[in-house]
């Protein structure tokens, strides 16, 4: 009886150990992943509404202020973060003064997602939906936010290389 | 007992218990200036040599407390680290949080492993070295099957990078860009002219040396010395053996694991069928150049043994392309130090174990 009664409580010790052991797992899973967030500055149609691309757009991400990424119109860029929690800044700029014509800040939330793709215009217009679906080849969960049916880049540009998952 | 304390304090016996660093001391000591290599760097990478090898060597100190022997299954351990850092990078986890994870990953793994091979260990006493070995090739096998077979199959592994070409299999080169250096450069110092000193790993090996010396005072510490003794005194005494061998290997197999983490983060780059086989042959030839011996460790010798190692393991090439104008015959100088040491620590145990058997008996007799 006593040897059984211990047996149990080990056994209740074993289990909270592992299930402990899974919810630290699942915690380093979600702030440790790391997620290569495509930028795109091209006009793209969302949800029926038209977001013209910047003529020159500066992006800074996380407040990193040393490595803003310059994006001119129709092209694209990628930056890998970690975590969950991001916030990005674009600021259209005047090229030739350099002067900043429009700021916007977002806070993101990606979650689990490996790679997404943000449309840059979208987020300077403080659209509902700015996510964009994934170029061809990068097979990708589902964006956060439902992507309407109609849903179609207007621009048809020479395909940029989709950058590989990790390096 | 005078005497006999007078003994053990002769030259002769110093020399002979520390034959191995005295020698590489000394053939240290002759390369170096011939290798030309400055201060600077030498302190620079024995730095970081420490840091990447000193956890798998210490991992191999609780079996000999044990009286295991040297650890060749620690290998087993070392595959699991291993296989927690392909989930690791196929998820994209990166930073500390990715090394904790891939740890995480690799315990039950470790576990798993560790009690297999104190399982067959205690089917071979007496022979645990070699049958150690052994099991190292037994379950690297299983480890191919299941990495080169399963993974992108059975076992889903969704990143392109890390799959063969054919959609199964894990590649034989992984870049674990996401945790190269996470732990090296957590903590950045730098000190005299640029040196990097990846305090952060310095730290948790600091950490893990106080765990080994309080280990060694608890009861389970001093059952294991028991063991390592006399196993049929300690069987006599009460002490359950095999399954305190069976911990003791399970020890190893985990700090293993976390060893051979610790050691990919500093390289960078995951070799994934060889890494493993690798690092139980170096981690042992270290700890043997330290001055241990098969049924003595303490930590003074894993530091020793690894710097001493890897002096060698720098040093050798240069100062045999110095010399003989082939940086070549030096690596094979270094290769052959690293598998004769091997050979030479077990020549001298059976040769030191002969001895102490001829005294008891000269004892027995009364002789002087």
């Amino acid at each position: 009886m006593n040897n059984g009664s211990v047996n149990k409580k080990r056994l209740v010790i074993r289990l909270v150990l592992l299930s402990l052991l899974i919810v630290i797992g699942f915690f380093l899973y979600y702030y440790g992943k790391e997620h290569e967030v495509l930028l795109d500055n091209k006009t793209v149609e969302i949800n029926g509404q038209i977001y013209e691309a910047a003529e020159f757009v500066r992006i800074t991400v996380n407040g990193d202020a040393a490595k803003p990424i310059e994006l001119y119109a129709k092209e694209r860029d990628v930056v890998k973060v970690n975590g969950p929690k991001h916030t990005i800044k674009v600021e259209i700029v005047d090229e030739d003064s350099d002067k900043v014509i429009k700021t916007e800040e977002r806070d993101f939330n990606f979650g689990k997602i490996s790679s997404l793709m943000i449309s840059i215009p979208a987020v300077a217009e403080k659209a509902p939906d700015v996510y964009l679906p994934l170029p061809g080849l990068m097979t990708q969960a589902p964006a956060p936010e439902p992507a309407p049916e109609e849903e179609t880049e207007t621009t048809v540009d020479v395909e940029i290389e989709p950058p590989a998952i990790s390096d | 007992m005078a005497d006999k304390n007078k003994g053990s304090m002769s030259l002769k016996n110093i020399l002979a218990n520390n034959a191995v660093p005295i020698i590489f001391i000394g053939l240290s000591a002759i390369a170096i200036p011939i290798s030309g290599f400055s201060a600077n760097y030498l302190i620079q990478e024995m730095l970081t040599r420490l840091a990447r090898n000193s956890f798998l060597v210490l991992s191999l100190l609780i079996p000999i407390l044990a009286g295991m022997g040297l650890n060749f299954g620690m290998v087993l351990g070392a595959m699991a680290g291993q296989i927690g850092l392909i989930f690791v990078t196929d998820w994209a986890v990166t930073g500390v949080y990715g090394m904790m994870l891939a740890g995480l990953i690799g315990t039950p793994i470790a576990i798993v492993l560790g009690y297999i091979c104190g399982a067959v260990l205690n089917r071979a006493k007496g022979r645990e070295m070699v049958t150690s070995y052994i099991l190292g090739f037994f379950i690297n096998g299983v480890y191919q099957l299941i990495v080169l077979y399963t993974m992108g199959r059975l076992i889903p592994i969704s990143n392109p990078q890390l799959v063969l070409s054919r959609g199964y299999g894990i590649r034989n080169a992984i870049n674990l860009t996401g945790v190269r250096h996470v732990l090296d450069n957590l903590i950045p110092l730098k000190i005299f002219n640029n040196i990097d000193v990846p305090v952060a790993t310095f730290i948790l090996i600091g950490f893990f040396c106080i765990l080994i010396i309080w280990f060694r005072k608890t009861k389970l510490g001093q059952d294991m010395r028991a063991l390592g003794q006399d196993m049929k005194v300690a069987e006599e005494a009460g002490i359950p053996v095999e399954r305190t061998r069976i911990i003791a290997i399970l020890i190893s197999t985990i700090l293993a694991c976390y060893g051979q983490i610790i050691f990919l983060q500093n390289i960078g780059t995951m070799n994934t069928y060889n890494s493993h086989e690798q690092a139980g042959m170096f981690a042992i030839a270290a700890i043997l150049i330290g001055g241990a011996s098969v049924s003595r460790a303490t930590i003074t010798n894993v530091f020793v043994g690894v710097v001493l190692f890897h002096l060698m393991f720098v040093v050798s090439p240069m100062a045999g392309k110095e010399l003989i104008g082939q940086a070549q015959l030096g690596e094979y100088f270094r290769v052959f130090v690293s598998y004769g040491i091997i050979a030479l620590a077990l020549v001298l145990h059976a040769w030191r174990r002969m001895r102490a058997k001829a005294e008891a008996r000269r004892s027995l007799r009364g002789e002087e």
